[in-house]
Protein backbone atom coordinates (compact mmCIF):
# COMPACT_ATOMS: atom_id res chain seq x y z
CA UNK A 1 0.00 0.00 0.00
CA UNK A 2 1.64 3.24 -1.00
CA UNK A 3 1.80 6.28 2.27
CA UNK A 4 -0.56 8.51 0.46
CA UNK A 5 -3.25 5.17 0.50
CA UNK A 6 -2.16 5.40 3.92
CA UNK A 7 -2.68 7.85 5.60
CA UNK A 8 -5.84 8.50 3.84
CA UNK A 9 -7.49 5.60 4.28
CA UNK A 10 -6.37 5.82 8.13
CA UNK A 11 -7.93 8.80 8.79
CA UNK A 12 -10.99 7.42 6.58
CA UNK A 13 -11.29 4.32 9.14
CA UNK A 14 -10.68 6.64 12.09
CA UNK A 15 -14.40 8.94 10.37
CA UNK A 16 -16.17 5.95 9.89
CA UNK A 17 -15.63 4.80 13.24
CA UNK A 18 -16.81 8.21 14.58
CA UNK A 19 -19.93 8.69 12.54
CA UNK A 20 -20.81 4.97 12.18
CA UNK A 21 -20.36 3.80 15.75
CA UNK A 22 -24.16 3.50 16.87
CA UNK A 23 -24.69 -0.64 14.94
CA UNK A 24 -25.92 -2.70 17.45
CA UNK A 25 -24.62 -5.64 18.36
CA UNK A 26 -26.11 -7.74 21.08
CA UNK A 27 -24.40 -10.60 22.63
CA UNK A 28 -26.27 -11.86 25.84
CA UNK A 29 -28.36 -9.37 24.98
CA UNK A 30 -25.42 -6.34 26.01
CA UNK A 31 -24.83 -4.38 23.41
CA UNK A 32 -21.12 -5.25 22.49
CA UNK A 33 -20.44 -2.09 20.65
CA UNK A 34 -21.09 -0.10 23.39
CA UNK A 35 -18.37 -2.02 25.14
CA UNK A 36 -15.56 -1.52 22.79
CA UNK A 37 -13.97 1.85 22.24
CA UNK A 38 -12.93 1.22 18.56
CA UNK A 39 -11.86 4.34 17.74
CA UNK A 40 -8.93 4.27 20.53
CA UNK A 41 -7.84 1.13 19.00
CA UNK A 42 -7.45 2.37 15.66
CA UNK A 43 -6.04 6.08 16.45
CA UNK A 44 -3.50 3.84 18.71
CA UNK A 45 -2.95 0.62 16.05
CA UNK A 46 -2.70 2.44 12.91
CA UNK A 47 0.20 5.07 14.38
CA UNK A 48 2.31 2.12 15.84
CA UNK A 49 1.47 0.20 12.36
CA UNK A 50 2.60 3.17 9.92
CA UNK A 51 4.03 5.93 11.97
CA UNK A 52 3.84 8.34 8.84
CA UNK A 53 0.26 8.02 10.04
CA UNK A 54 0.15 11.29 11.78
CA UNK A 55 -3.64 12.06 10.87
CA UNK A 56 -2.41 15.27 8.65
CA UNK A 57 -0.18 16.52 11.21
CA UNK A 58 -3.09 15.98 13.77
CA UNK A 59 -5.45 18.79 12.32
CA UNK A 60 -7.63 15.61 11.50
CA UNK A 61 -7.23 14.48 14.54
CA UNK A 62 -8.65 17.24 16.10
CA UNK A 63 -11.03 17.90 14.09
CA UNK A 64 -12.46 14.08 14.66
CA UNK A 65 -12.34 14.66 17.92
CA UNK A 66 -14.36 17.77 17.96
CA UNK A 67 -17.06 15.82 16.07
CA UNK A 68 -16.90 12.81 17.95
CA UNK A 69 -17.65 15.54 21.15
CA UNK A 70 -20.37 16.41 19.50
CA UNK A 71 -22.01 13.22 18.67
CA UNK A 72 -21.47 11.72 21.41
CA UNK A 73 -22.96 14.77 23.72
CA UNK A 74 -19.20 15.73 25.67
CA UNK A 75 -17.95 18.60 26.59
CA UNK A 76 -15.81 20.16 23.45
CA UNK A 77 -12.14 19.37 23.99
CA UNK A 78 -13.10 16.05 25.70
CA UNK A 79 -12.24 13.78 22.97
CA UNK A 80 -9.42 15.59 22.11
CA UNK A 81 -7.28 15.55 25.03
CA UNK A 82 -8.59 12.15 25.47
CA UNK A 83 -6.99 10.93 21.50
CA UNK A 84 -3.94 13.24 21.73
CA UNK A 85 -2.88 11.31 24.91
CA UNK A 86 -3.40 7.81 22.83
CA UNK A 87 -1.49 9.12 19.98
CA UNK A 88 1.30 10.26 22.33
CA UNK A 89 1.84 7.22 24.20
CA UNK A 90 1.84 5.68 20.49
CA UNK A 91 4.29 7.85 19.26
CA UNK A 92 6.59 7.41 22.43
CA UNK A 93 5.77 3.29 21.37
CA UNK A 94 6.67 3.87 17.61
CA UNK A 95 10.01 5.76 18.37
CA UNK A 96 11.38 3.45 20.65
CA UNK A 97 10.61 -0.04 19.06
CA UNK A 98 13.00 -1.81 16.90
CA UNK A 99 10.77 -3.85 15.64
CA UNK A 100 7.64 -4.83 15.94
CA UNK A 101 6.45 -7.20 19.43
CA UNK A 102 2.68 -7.78 20.06
CA UNK A 103 3.18 -7.86 23.74
CA UNK A 104 5.03 -4.57 24.22
CA UNK A 105 2.41 -3.22 22.06
CA UNK A 106 -0.24 -4.55 23.56
CA UNK A 107 1.09 -3.23 27.15
CA UNK A 108 1.58 0.15 25.52
CA UNK A 109 -1.85 0.33 24.73
CA UNK A 110 -2.87 -0.44 28.21
CA UNK A 111 -0.78 2.19 29.83
CA UNK A 112 -2.43 4.33 26.92
CA UNK A 113 -5.42 3.30 27.77
CA UNK A 114 -4.96 3.65 31.42
CA UNK A 115 -3.96 7.75 30.69
CA UNK A 116 -7.32 8.24 28.74
CA UNK A 117 -9.79 6.75 30.80
CA UNK A 118 -7.75 8.39 34.04
CA UNK A 119 -8.63 11.87 31.72
CA UNK A 120 -12.08 11.06 31.99
CA UNK A 121 -12.49 9.91 35.56
CA UNK A 122 -11.17 13.68 36.13
CA UNK A 123 -13.01 15.60 33.52
CA UNK A 124 -16.62 13.65 34.75
CA UNK A 125 -15.45 14.92 38.42
CA UNK A 126 -14.63 18.20 37.22
CA UNK A 127 -18.16 18.92 35.35
CA UNK A 128 -20.36 17.06 37.86
CA UNK A 129 -21.18 14.30 34.98
CA UNK A 130 -22.58 11.44 36.15
CA UNK A 131 -21.16 8.17 34.85
CA UNK A 132 -21.41 4.07 35.23
CA UNK A 133 -18.38 3.22 37.01
CA UNK A 134 -19.31 -0.47 36.21
CA UNK A 135 -19.77 0.20 32.46
CA UNK A 136 -16.70 2.50 32.27
CA UNK A 137 -14.62 -0.04 34.09
CA UNK A 138 -16.24 -3.00 31.13
CA UNK A 139 -15.46 -0.67 28.37
CA UNK A 140 -11.87 -0.48 29.71
CA UNK A 141 -11.13 -4.53 29.99
CA UNK A 142 -13.28 -5.06 26.35
CA UNK A 143 -11.44 -2.34 24.69
CA UNK A 144 -8.04 -3.92 25.60
CA UNK A 145 -9.16 -7.66 24.85
CA UNK A 146 -10.68 -6.41 21.36
CA UNK A 147 -7.02 -5.06 21.04
CA UNK A 148 -5.71 -7.86 19.41
CA UNK A 149 -8.71 -8.41 16.97
CA UNK A 150 -8.05 -5.07 15.41
CA UNK A 151 -4.20 -5.08 15.38
CA UNK A 152 -3.70 -8.13 13.54
CA UNK A 153 -5.24 -6.62 10.45
CA UNK A 154 -3.89 -3.29 10.67
CA UNK A 155 -0.77 -4.81 11.18
CA UNK A 156 -0.83 -6.63 7.83
CA UNK A 157 -2.67 -3.53 5.88
CA UNK A 158 -0.33 -0.35 7.34
CA UNK A 159 2.95 -1.78 8.10
CA UNK B 1 8.72 12.00 26.67
CA UNK B 2 11.19 11.12 24.43
CA UNK B 3 10.71 10.87 20.50
CA UNK B 4 14.09 9.58 18.83
CA UNK B 5 13.54 9.89 15.06
CA UNK B 6 13.97 13.94 13.38
CA UNK B 7 10.49 13.28 11.97
CA UNK B 8 8.88 12.81 15.07
CA UNK B 9 10.65 15.75 17.05
CA UNK B 10 7.70 17.87 15.07
CA UNK B 11 5.10 15.26 16.25
CA UNK B 12 5.67 16.29 20.30
CA UNK B 13 5.50 19.73 19.50
CA UNK B 14 2.02 19.44 17.82
CA UNK B 15 0.72 17.13 19.97
CA UNK B 16 1.53 20.15 23.12
CA UNK B 17 -0.28 22.51 20.87
CA UNK B 18 -3.05 20.56 19.88
CA UNK B 19 -3.40 19.48 23.57
CA UNK B 20 -3.21 23.09 24.69
CA UNK B 21 -5.95 24.03 22.12
CA UNK B 22 -8.06 21.07 23.25
CA UNK B 23 -8.20 21.86 27.21
CA UNK B 24 -8.70 25.57 26.42
CA UNK B 25 -11.66 24.70 24.76
CA UNK B 26 -12.92 22.36 27.42
CA UNK B 27 -12.48 25.02 30.38
CA UNK B 28 -14.31 27.81 27.79
CA UNK B 29 -17.34 25.12 27.18
CA UNK B 30 -16.97 23.54 30.63
CA UNK B 31 -17.36 27.32 32.23
CA UNK B 32 -20.73 27.57 30.31
CA UNK B 33 -19.80 31.58 29.54
CA UNK B 34 -22.63 33.03 27.54
CA UNK B 35 -20.63 34.44 24.42
CA UNK B 36 -19.55 30.72 23.94
CA UNK B 37 -23.15 29.35 24.09
CA UNK B 38 -23.76 30.65 19.99
CA UNK B 39 -20.72 29.31 18.76
CA UNK B 40 -21.46 26.07 20.05
CA UNK B 41 -24.67 25.93 18.82
CA UNK B 42 -23.01 26.77 15.62
CA UNK B 43 -20.34 23.80 16.01
CA UNK B 44 -23.18 21.30 17.13
CA UNK B 45 -25.84 22.22 14.24
CA UNK B 46 -23.09 22.29 11.36
CA UNK B 47 -21.74 19.03 12.49
CA UNK B 48 -24.92 17.41 13.22
CA UNK B 49 -26.43 18.38 9.65
CA UNK B 50 -23.09 18.01 7.93
CA UNK B 51 -23.05 14.08 9.42
CA UNK B 52 -26.46 13.61 8.59
CA UNK B 53 -26.10 14.59 4.73
CA UNK B 54 -22.82 11.90 4.76
CA UNK B 55 -24.43 9.26 5.99
CA UNK B 56 -28.08 9.95 4.24
CA UNK B 57 -26.68 7.91 1.12
CA UNK B 58 -25.55 4.70 3.15
CA UNK B 59 -29.03 5.08 5.05
CA UNK B 60 -30.62 4.95 1.66
CA UNK B 61 -28.33 1.93 0.29
CA UNK B 62 -28.85 0.20 3.14
CA UNK B 63 -32.77 0.86 3.41
CA UNK B 64 -33.03 0.04 -0.56
CA UNK B 65 -31.36 -3.36 -0.34
CA UNK B 66 -33.63 -3.86 2.84
CA UNK B 67 -36.83 -3.43 0.51
CA UNK B 68 -35.23 -5.23 -2.37
CA UNK B 69 -34.45 -8.22 -0.58
CA UNK B 70 -38.15 -7.71 1.10
CA UNK B 71 -39.45 -7.87 -2.22
CA UNK B 72 -38.28 -11.31 -2.73
CA UNK B 73 -39.47 -12.57 0.42
CA UNK B 74 -42.38 -10.69 0.70
CA UNK B 75 -45.52 -13.40 1.06
CA UNK B 76 -48.76 -13.10 2.38
CA UNK B 77 -48.22 -13.81 5.75
CA UNK B 78 -45.13 -11.28 6.39
CA UNK B 79 -47.88 -8.81 4.66
CA UNK B 80 -50.37 -9.65 7.50
CA UNK B 81 -47.58 -9.20 9.71
CA UNK B 82 -46.68 -5.54 8.73
CA UNK B 83 -50.96 -4.66 8.94
CA UNK B 84 -50.05 -6.63 12.33
CA UNK B 85 -47.48 -4.63 13.50
CA UNK B 86 -49.33 -0.99 12.50
CA UNK B 87 -52.34 -2.08 14.46
CA UNK B 88 -50.22 -3.05 17.67
CA UNK B 89 -49.08 0.42 17.63
CA UNK B 90 -52.37 2.38 16.80
CA UNK B 91 -53.63 -0.30 20.34
CA UNK B 92 -50.81 0.49 22.40
CA UNK B 93 -51.03 4.41 21.17
CA UNK B 94 -54.65 4.36 22.06
CA UNK B 95 -53.87 2.52 25.45
CA UNK B 96 -51.73 4.95 26.20
CA UNK B 97 -53.84 8.23 25.24
CA UNK B 98 -56.38 6.20 27.32
CA UNK B 99 -54.14 6.27 30.57
CA UNK B 100 -53.15 9.92 30.12
CA UNK B 101 -57.15 10.99 30.01
CA UNK B 102 -57.75 8.45 32.73
CA UNK B 103 -55.13 10.14 34.79
CA UNK B 104 -56.20 13.73 33.96
CA UNK B 105 -59.90 12.89 34.72
CA UNK B 106 -58.01 11.78 37.83
CA UNK B 107 -56.27 14.88 38.48
CA UNK B 108 -59.34 17.19 38.11
CA UNK B 109 -61.25 15.44 40.43
CA UNK B 110 -58.63 15.59 42.97
CA UNK B 111 -57.49 18.99 42.53
CA UNK B 112 -58.62 22.65 42.18
CA UNK B 113 -56.12 24.31 39.94
CA UNK B 114 -54.70 27.85 40.46
CA UNK B 115 -52.87 28.11 37.83
CA UNK B 116 -53.00 26.66 34.56
CA UNK B 117 -50.37 25.46 31.73
CA UNK B 118 -50.51 25.03 28.31
CA UNK B 119 -48.17 22.82 26.94
CA UNK B 120 -48.63 22.93 23.10
CA UNK B 121 -46.04 20.23 21.15
CA UNK B 122 -44.42 19.97 18.10
CA UNK B 123 -43.39 17.26 16.15
CA UNK B 124 -39.63 16.66 15.59
CA UNK B 125 -37.43 13.82 13.93
CA UNK B 126 -35.04 12.08 15.56
CA UNK B 127 -31.18 12.65 13.31
CA UNK B 128 -28.84 10.88 15.02
CA UNK B 129 -28.79 8.32 18.31
CA UNK B 130 -26.16 7.36 20.10
CA UNK B 131 -26.24 4.89 23.14
CA UNK B 132 -22.89 4.09 24.99
CA UNK B 133 -20.77 4.42 28.34
CA UNK B 134 -21.19 8.13 28.09
CA UNK B 135 -24.51 8.73 27.26
CA UNK B 136 -27.77 7.66 26.52
CA UNK B 137 -28.67 10.61 24.05
CA UNK B 138 -30.45 11.40 20.69
CA UNK B 139 -30.76 14.52 18.81
CA UNK B 140 -33.90 16.17 17.21
CA UNK B 141 -34.07 18.00 14.22
CA UNK B 142 -35.74 21.44 15.89
CA UNK B 143 -33.77 24.29 17.95
CA UNK B 144 -33.91 27.36 20.06
CA UNK B 145 -35.50 28.84 16.64
CA UNK B 146 -38.33 26.64 16.62
CA UNK B 147 -38.92 27.47 20.36
CA UNK B 148 -37.43 24.40 22.06
CA UNK B 149 -35.88 25.42 25.26
CA UNK B 150 -33.42 23.63 27.69
CA UNK B 151 -35.98 20.91 30.04
CA UNK B 152 -38.57 20.59 27.55
CA UNK B 153 -39.93 16.73 27.78
CA UNK B 154 -40.35 15.13 25.04
CA UNK B 155 -42.74 12.20 24.47
CA UNK B 156 -43.63 9.26 22.37
CA UNK B 157 -47.70 8.13 21.70
CA UNK B 158 -48.02 10.09 24.89
CA UNK B 159 -45.43 8.46 26.80
CA UNK B 160 -42.72 11.10 28.55
CA UNK B 161 -39.41 9.27 26.64
CA UNK B 162 -36.80 11.77 27.98
CA UNK B 163 -35.88 15.94 28.06
CA UNK B 164 -34.04 18.48 26.37
CA UNK B 165 -30.70 19.25 27.69
CA UNK B 166 -29.55 21.45 25.25
CA UNK B 167 -30.90 23.80 22.38
CA UNK B 168 -28.88 24.53 19.59
CA UNK B 169 -30.01 26.83 17.03
CA UNK B 170 -31.56 24.09 14.53
CA UNK B 171 -31.08 21.51 16.83
CA UNK B 172 -31.71 20.03 19.96
CA UNK B 173 -29.78 16.96 22.34
CA UNK B 174 -32.00 14.96 24.36
CA UNK B 175 -31.32 12.27 26.55
CA UNK B 176 -33.39 9.26 27.16
CA UNK B 177 -35.10 8.81 31.13
CA UNK B 178 -32.46 5.91 30.97
CA UNK B 179 -29.47 8.06 30.92
CA UNK B 180 -27.72 7.84 34.67
CA UNK B 181 -27.91 12.16 34.51
CA UNK B 182 -31.55 12.42 34.00
CA UNK B 183 -33.90 12.84 36.91
CA UNK B 184 -38.00 12.99 36.94
CA UNK B 185 -40.08 13.70 39.77
CA UNK B 186 -43.21 10.85 39.28
CA UNK B 187 -46.05 10.07 41.03
CA UNK B 188 -47.10 6.60 41.47
CA UNK B 189 -49.97 4.49 41.18
CA UNK B 190 -53.37 5.11 42.97
CA UNK B 191 -51.32 5.36 46.57
CA UNK B 192 -49.92 8.94 44.83
CA UNK B 193 -46.28 7.92 46.36
CA UNK B 194 -43.78 10.82 45.42
CA UNK B 195 -40.57 9.93 44.46
CA UNK B 196 -37.85 10.67 41.84
CA UNK B 197 -37.11 8.97 38.68
CA UNK B 198 -33.47 8.00 37.44
CA UNK B 199 -31.60 6.68 34.80
CA UNK B 200 -29.84 3.51 35.64
CA UNK B 201 -26.52 1.83 34.83
CA UNK B 202 -28.07 -1.49 34.51
CA UNK B 203 -28.67 -3.22 31.37
CA UNK B 204 -32.06 -4.30 32.66
CA UNK B 205 -33.73 -2.54 35.15
CA UNK B 206 -32.93 0.79 34.02
CA UNK B 207 -34.99 2.91 35.34
CA UNK B 208 -35.21 3.14 39.53
CA UNK B 209 -37.06 5.16 41.90
CA UNK B 210 -35.59 7.27 45.05
CA UNK B 211 -36.93 9.36 47.82
CA UNK B 212 -39.98 6.64 48.25
CA UNK B 213 -41.98 7.16 51.22
CA UNK B 214 -40.65 4.84 53.61
CA UNK B 215 -44.37 3.07 53.77
CA UNK B 216 -44.33 1.93 50.09
CA UNK B 217 -45.77 -1.27 49.05
CA UNK B 218 -45.90 -2.10 45.33
CA UNK B 219 -48.49 -4.90 43.99
CA UNK B 220 -47.32 -4.76 40.59
CA UNK B 221 -49.45 -2.56 37.92
CA UNK B 222 -48.81 0.77 39.04
CA UNK B 223 -48.52 3.61 36.45
CA UNK B 224 -46.08 5.96 37.10
CA UNK B 225 -46.19 9.60 35.71
CA UNK B 226 -44.59 12.94 36.41
CA UNK B 227 -45.81 15.29 38.88
CA UNK B 228 -45.36 19.00 37.98
CA UNK B 229 -43.19 20.59 40.71
CA UNK B 230 -42.61 24.25 40.06
CA UNK B 231 -43.63 23.32 36.42
CA UNK B 232 -40.48 21.44 35.53
CA UNK B 233 -42.87 18.40 34.19
CA UNK B 234 -46.26 18.96 32.81
CA UNK B 235 -48.62 17.12 35.19
CA UNK B 236 -49.55 13.30 34.21
CA UNK B 237 -47.51 12.24 31.29
CA UNK B 238 -47.22 8.36 31.72
CA UNK B 239 -43.65 7.11 31.92
CA UNK B 240 -44.39 2.91 32.74
CA UNK B 241 -45.69 0.87 35.28
CA UNK B 242 -44.54 -0.95 38.18
CA UNK B 243 -43.62 -5.21 37.77
CA UNK B 244 -42.98 -7.96 40.27
CA UNK B 245 -40.32 -10.06 39.49
CA UNK B 246 -40.16 -13.76 40.89
CA UNK B 247 -38.51 -12.59 44.27
CA UNK B 248 -41.27 -9.70 44.60
CA UNK B 249 -39.05 -7.35 44.08
CA UNK B 250 -40.09 -4.31 42.08
CA UNK B 251 -38.94 -2.95 38.62
CA UNK B 252 -39.99 -0.13 36.49
CA UNK B 253 -41.42 -1.01 32.91
CA UNK B 254 -40.98 2.14 30.69
CA UNK B 255 -44.06 2.26 28.06
CA UNK B 256 -41.61 3.35 25.05
CA UNK B 257 -39.83 1.30 22.92
CA UNK B 258 -36.12 2.74 21.82
CA UNK B 259 -36.46 1.23 18.42
CA UNK B 260 -39.29 3.38 17.88
CA UNK B 261 -38.12 6.81 18.62
CA UNK B 262 -37.59 7.99 15.03
CA UNK B 263 -40.27 10.29 15.43
CA UNK B 264 -40.77 12.49 18.89
CA UNK B 265 -43.20 15.59 20.52
CA UNK B 266 -41.18 17.77 22.22
CA UNK B 267 -43.67 20.16 24.52
CA UNK B 268 -42.70 23.39 25.04
CA UNK B 269 -43.40 24.35 28.54
CA UNK B 270 -44.87 27.55 28.91
CA UNK B 271 -46.15 29.38 31.75
CA UNK B 272 -50.00 30.76 30.87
Amino acid sequence: MSNSLKTNSARLLLLISIIFSSPKIFIYNADILSYINIQFILIFALRISSPQTNFNHLWFLFLASLINDVLTGLTLGTSGLIFLTIHAVASFQASIKLRSIFLSEWFAFGVAMIFAYLILGIIDQIIGFDISYNKFLLNFLFTILAYPIFWYPITKLYA
Amino acid sequence: MKFASSSNVDVKKKIIIFFIISLFIFIIDASNKKYFQPVRAVINDSVIYSINTVKLPFLFIADSSKSFFNLFQKDENSLKLDQFEGLKDKVEDLENKNLVLEKRIQYFQDIVREEKYNFPSQLAKTIIFKENIFNNMFVVNKGSLDGVKVGDPVIKNNVLVGKIIEANFKSSKAILLTNINSRVPVRIGSMKYNAILNGHESEKNNLKLTFLPKEYSFVGGEIIYTTSIDGIMPEGLIIGEIKLDKNKKFYIQPFYEVNKLDLVSIINLKKN
